[in-house]
């Protein structure tokens, strides 16, 4: 079986500042990531601030280096592809609509540009092709003159996913597409989203910290947890018998819709987890309320990418290894 | 209901921009009982924010308020010299980054006691003692070391604690958060939550809790305040909201969020077609009605409250679904 795209090993590390005259930090933002993602299937990726998962998005567009491992594009490492052939094929959505798009080009122009860079087409073929993905997503034809500050955000989005869709990609990658959104112009960014991976056979990974929503829409999820993959499995797999009680404790925070039924006590305690000082064994140890003994001292073994499962002594019979 | 802590009448909350007078809040009234959590959610735009801000006397310079009452405890909030006694002394605030509301340059011991000293007075000894305490409250360990920190040293969900201890300190009646946890993860917005709920429970406190997290606020909320373009469409408790909604905007809302067991994965979402009337000039008729599958002639006139109990809706639909 191929993937489209495939992790392999990635670690990004970073050296941080401590202070004027103190030694600087080494901060591991990712460690030993492996993930697989099939055409046509979406990924989520989920966790708190500090998880990894934004560095995880730059490095999988090619904007950051891994320190070590590897992305692999249908097989082959984007490090060797060229910067245009890597363009073509991936493309971003990000957060915030408002600092993504230029605010002194046109959204016409804004589409278009990914056509310019490539040099494809001429100016009346790229408008045109600009125009029948403008209509794909929802936007008026007479927007095209428009600039983004006469927008609403979530049109403005759409400009964004108009723009990512234009060089005809395979991979999205979407970080936090709908979080600056509120809740009814970001179901109608969701459907958009859904409606055209069906039509274009698109492949998303989804970066997002709402659970509902990652739970809506993705296949395959990927709970990340200071820098590593804590769980990883289909979405009925992680969502409805979670096995890593992070992936619990996440899932029991998500307030969703249930009138009358309180906060949930979710037993983590007041730690807050520090990339800069990760503990030894389990790195979720000092918040774990299922920790025992082993847990501060043996690191589980790392989430298997074929199989899935988490990486969690509970669920790895750590008491054979250890005797 | 007994006597209301807080009784708000016929809000009103403009602001001069160069394109004419944009009404934020067009005539909002709501009272709130002593001990109860009212929370007001609504989407961008539909001045849930510009009614906390109103309440404390913080609108920006743009921002005129007027009102037939608002009255705290039988006290006249509109008169600047009462209301400058009740705010921040028996009525709190919170707000939503405590990186930007806390000052980078002064240590959280002293801005914890400073707020203190100004509305209660006493010794500087007797208010860090306080601080100390408050912070115990929120659990936050070895209390006292932590008054010297500067909020860039702790994290945003100490932050947040922090500025609930900050609120805290005066023993307020009325506490009012404006998206307390948005801009935190979801295990700490859940530890926060039922932080702010003990304390609700212990100290008897009032809580007014702008969001617009549907979820939120059908978890902690006793009773509900739908707005939409300045207006209060729909009120009730959670259960009313949630089990059986009334108005068109808060059904339409309520199915744009996905319900995890209620919603199929990856079925279309419900949405709501068209974009919010503008704020500016006067709005006749149900502000809703462009957006509205239910809307008619009739919804251009004058839409008259309608009510059930403790359930009341601006819908001539009269529409429980």
């Amino acid at each position: 079986m191929s993937y489209l795209l495939e992790t392999v090993g990635l670690t990004r590390r970073f050296q941080v500042s401590q202070g004027m005259f103190k030694p600087k930090a080494r901060l591991h933002a990712l460690n030993g990531v492996d993930l697989r993602l099939k055409k046509g299937e979406v990924l989520g990726i989920v966790g708190e601030s500090g998880c990894g998962k934004s560095t995880l998005a730059k490095i999988l567009l090619n904007l950051l280096a891994p320190s070590e491992g590897k992305v692999l594009l249908d097989g082959r490492d984007i490090a060797t592809l060229g910067r245009m052939e890597f363009t073509r094929r991936v493309q971003p959505v990000f957060q915030d609509p408002f600092s993504s798009l230029n605010p002194r080009k046109t959204i016409a122009d804004i589409v278009t540009m990914p056509l310019r860079v490539h040099g494809i087409g001429t100016g009346a073929e790229r408008r045109k092709r600009a125009a029948s993905i403008m209509d794909m997503v929802g936007l008026p034809a007479r927007f095209a003159e428009r600039y983004p500050k006469e927008l609403s955000g979530g049109q403005r989005q759409r400009v964004a996913i108009a723009r990512a869709l234009v060089m005809n990609p395979d991979l999205i990658i979407c970080d936090e597409p709908t979080s600056a959104l509120d809740a009814s112009v970001q179901s109608q960014i969701l459907n958009l989203l859904m409606d055209l991976k069906r039509e274009l056979g698109l492949t998303y990974v989804f970066i997002s910290h709402n659970l509902s929503v990652v739970e809506h829409l993705v296949d395959q999820v990927a709970v990340m947890y200071l820098g590593r993959v804590v769980e990883l499995g289909t979405t009925a797999q992680v969502f409805d018998a979670p096995q890593h009680p992070y992936t619990r404790a996440l899932l029991d925070s998500a307030l969703t819709v249930a009138p009358g039924q309180g906060v949930p006590d979710i037993g983590l305690g007041t730690a807050f987890p520090n990339p800069l000082a990760i503990p030894p064994g389990c790195p979720f140890q000092p918040r774990c309320p299922r920790a025992f003994d082993l847990c501060s001292r043996v690191r589980p073994q790392p989430v298997d990418v074929a199989t899935g499962g988490a990486a969690c002594l509970l669920t790895q019979e750590p008491l054979r290894g250890a005797a | 209901m007994n006597k209301p802590l807080l009784s708000v009448r016929d809000l009103r909350i403009d602001l001069n921009t160069r394109l004419g007078v944009l009404h934020a809040v067009r005539g909002i009234s709501f009272d709130v009982a002593a001990g109860e959590t009212l929370c007001i959610v609504g989407e961008s735009g539909c001045g849930k924010s510009m009614t906390s801000l109103a309440l404390m006397d913080l609108l920006p310079r743009v921002a005129s308020r007027s009102a037939q009452g608002i009255t705290f405890d039988g006290q006249d909030l509109t008169r600047r010299r009462i209301a400058g006694k009740l705010r921040g002394r028996r009525m709190a605030m919170i707000f939503q980054e405590p990186m930007t509301a806390l000052n980078p340059a002064f240590t959280i011991g002293d801005q914890m006691v400073e707020a203190y000293l100004y509305h209660v007075g006493g010794t500087r000894a007797k208010a860090v003692d306080r601080a100390v305490q408050m912070l115990e409250k929120v659990g936050i360990g070895s209390a006292r070391s932590r008054l010297g920190q500067y909020p860039h040293q702790l994290s945003g969900g100490l932050r947040q604690r922090v500025m609930i201890a900050m609120a805290l300190m005066t023993d307020p009646e009325l506490l009012i958060a404006d998206e307390p946890t948005t801009a935190l993860d979801v295990t700490i917005q859940a530890q926060i939550l039922r932080l702010l709920k003990d304390l609700q429970q212990e100290l008897g406190l009032a809580i007014i809790l702008i969001t617009h997290d549907l979820g939120l606020v059908s978890r902690i909320a006793d009773r509900i305040v739908v707005m939409y373009a300045g207006a209060i469409v729909e009120e009730g408790t959670a259960a009313e909201i949630f089990d059986r909604p009334a108005h068109p905007y808060t059904r339409a809302l309520i199915d744009c969020i996905p319900q995890p067991g209620k919603t199929e994965r990856g079925a279309p979402l419900g949405t709501i077609p068209g974009v919010v009337p503008s704020l500016i000039g006067r709005q006749d008729g149900c502000a809703f009605r462009d957006r509205c599958a239910l809307a008619g002639p009739r919804c251009a006139n004058d839409i008259p409250t309608q009510a059930a109990g403790s359930h009341r809706w601006v819908c001539i639909h009269g529409g429980r679904a």
